[in-house]
């Protein structure tokens, strides 16, 4: 468990690294997330989704809910579905995160729409495919940090 | 054993639906009660601005590196480029007082000034584009110094933004040439009331909604009337560029400049109105 708090804290770190470049830099919490959901998902972390998204609302001085709203969402759904993104390549995996991750961003928009928030299309399609892209690093990269440290489900 | 799986599956389904309403609730509150959220100035004080200090510290150790190497008659030139600064803003300072006394005496009119200034507080600005995909500035002063959420911020030469976010020791502006930003303004020689947009891609703002056949002229000055009560009344926006009446459609396009440098500026300025 404090291993995967550590990784959530380097997920922060690189989000306020990349602050700078706005909604083209990718998701990192989002991806470790959903590593640690396909992972361990017997291990209930809802609630640690739920306060990442937080986190990133605060940093991007969104509207505080909008992003934990729609993380909360996409890891239940990859809770559903691990059984059958666990038998795919890395590869697969990836296209089906930049699937969801597509749907999720329109939904964004949407919301934002509705707040009358003005947001910047493509930035955001942009930001979805370099998320996709950073998966298999995120994958291999956590994979090894799970193995080094042990992280078992509890 | 299938008993315990669909038990997990149901409770994993209520925490999806808790964390869901507590989302929601979230959006809703943050909507309504703008002002007072304490999770979000606790949060950016003491875990978001540290941090973001801890990610900044080597490109902002190789830049002191570069600066050691800077000479001296380049700093001398600096010193004496900000004396004269300094004495300019002290020189607006007055100017400000002396227009509204002369304002007072000319009117005649004996209800005093609601929203007199009082004392002006002179803020550095320490991080650009803090907002992603908006124009926008990071200043060093916060709620410790009495910012409020909505107040004006302007330079020595004119009108540059409002507060959006107040922390404890900063706040963030949102710049008026930013889509989002729409300041209720007056033209000066006509008296016309106009609404002044930002247009975020080239740092120019324009007029929305204006018809064709109104009198504008290039170069008319804009300043801000204090509709609304958003913006302090008179403050200088800026000057028409250029006027395309776009045939067979009722509005035309006006670019406005903005008379501030807002680009570059480095000190902006605050007001303190009230008692």
């Amino acid at each position: 468990m404090f291993t995967i708090l550590l990784t959530i804290f380097a997920g922060l770190l690189l989000l306020l690294t990349t602050l700078p470049i706005g909604y083209y830099a990718p998701e990192w919490l989002l991806l470790i997330n959903v590593y640690w959901a396909i992972a361990i998902p017997s291990n209930n972390k809802l609630f640690l989704v739920f306060l990442s998204g937080f986190l990133v609302d605060i940093a991007f001085a969104q509207v505080l809910g909008v992003t934990s709203l729609l993380y909360v969402i996409f890891v239940y759904i990859i809770l559903k579905l691990y059984n059958s993104l666990r038998y795919m390549t890395v590869t697969q995996q990836m296209v089906v995160i930049l699937f969801f991750i597509l749907i999720k961003q329109h939904i964004f928009i949407w919301l934002n729409y509705i707040l009358s928030i003005e947001s910047n299309y493509w930035s955001l399609i942009f930001s979805a495919f370099i998320t996709a892209i950073i998966w298999p690093i995120a994958y291999y990269t956590l994979r090894f940090i799970r193995r080094k440290f042990q992280v078992s489900a509890n | 054993m299938s008993t315990s799986i669909f038990k997990k599956s149901v409770a994993d389904f209520y925490l999806l639906v808790i964390l869901v309403g507590l989302s929601v609730t979230n959006i809703a509150l943050d909507i309504k009660y703008a002002n007072s959220n304490y999770i979000r100035i606790l949060i950016n004080d003491y875990l978001i601005n540290p941090i973001q200090y801890i990610v900044e510290t080597p490109s902002s150790f190789f830049n002191h590196i570069m600066e050691e190497k800077k000479n001296i008659a380049e700093l001398n030139k600096k010193i004496t480029f900000l004396e004269k600064e300094n004495i300019a803003l002290k020189a607006n300072i007055q100017k400000i007082d002396i227009l509204e006394n002369e304002i007072t005496r000319l009117r005649s009119i004996e209800t005093k000034i609601a929203n007199r200034i009082k004392n002006i507080k002179i803020a550095n600005v320490i991080r650009r584009n803090i907002l992603p995909d908006k124009e926008s500035i990071q200043i060093n002063a916060g709620s410790k110094d009495n910012v409020q959420l909505g107040q004006t911020i302007f330079g020595i030469d004119g009108l540059v933004g409002q507060v959006v976010e107040v922390n404890m020791q900063s706040s963030k502006v949102l710049l008026i040439t930013d889509a989002n930003s729409n300041v209720p303004g007056i033209i000066a020689r006509t008296g016309k009331q106009v609404i002044v947009k930002g247009r975020s891609q080239d740092n120019m703002l324009e007029i929305s909604f204006i018809s064709n056949e109104s009198d504008l002229k290039s170069g008319d000055l804009i300043s801000t009337s204090g509709q609304a009560g958003r913006y302090l009344a008179s403050l200088k926006i800026g000057r028409i560029s250029e006027i395309i009446k776009n045939e067979g459609e009722r509005f035309a396009t006006v670019i406005v400049e903005p008379i501030e440098n807002i680009n570059d500026i480095n000190e902006v300025i605050l007001t303190f109105s009230g008692q």
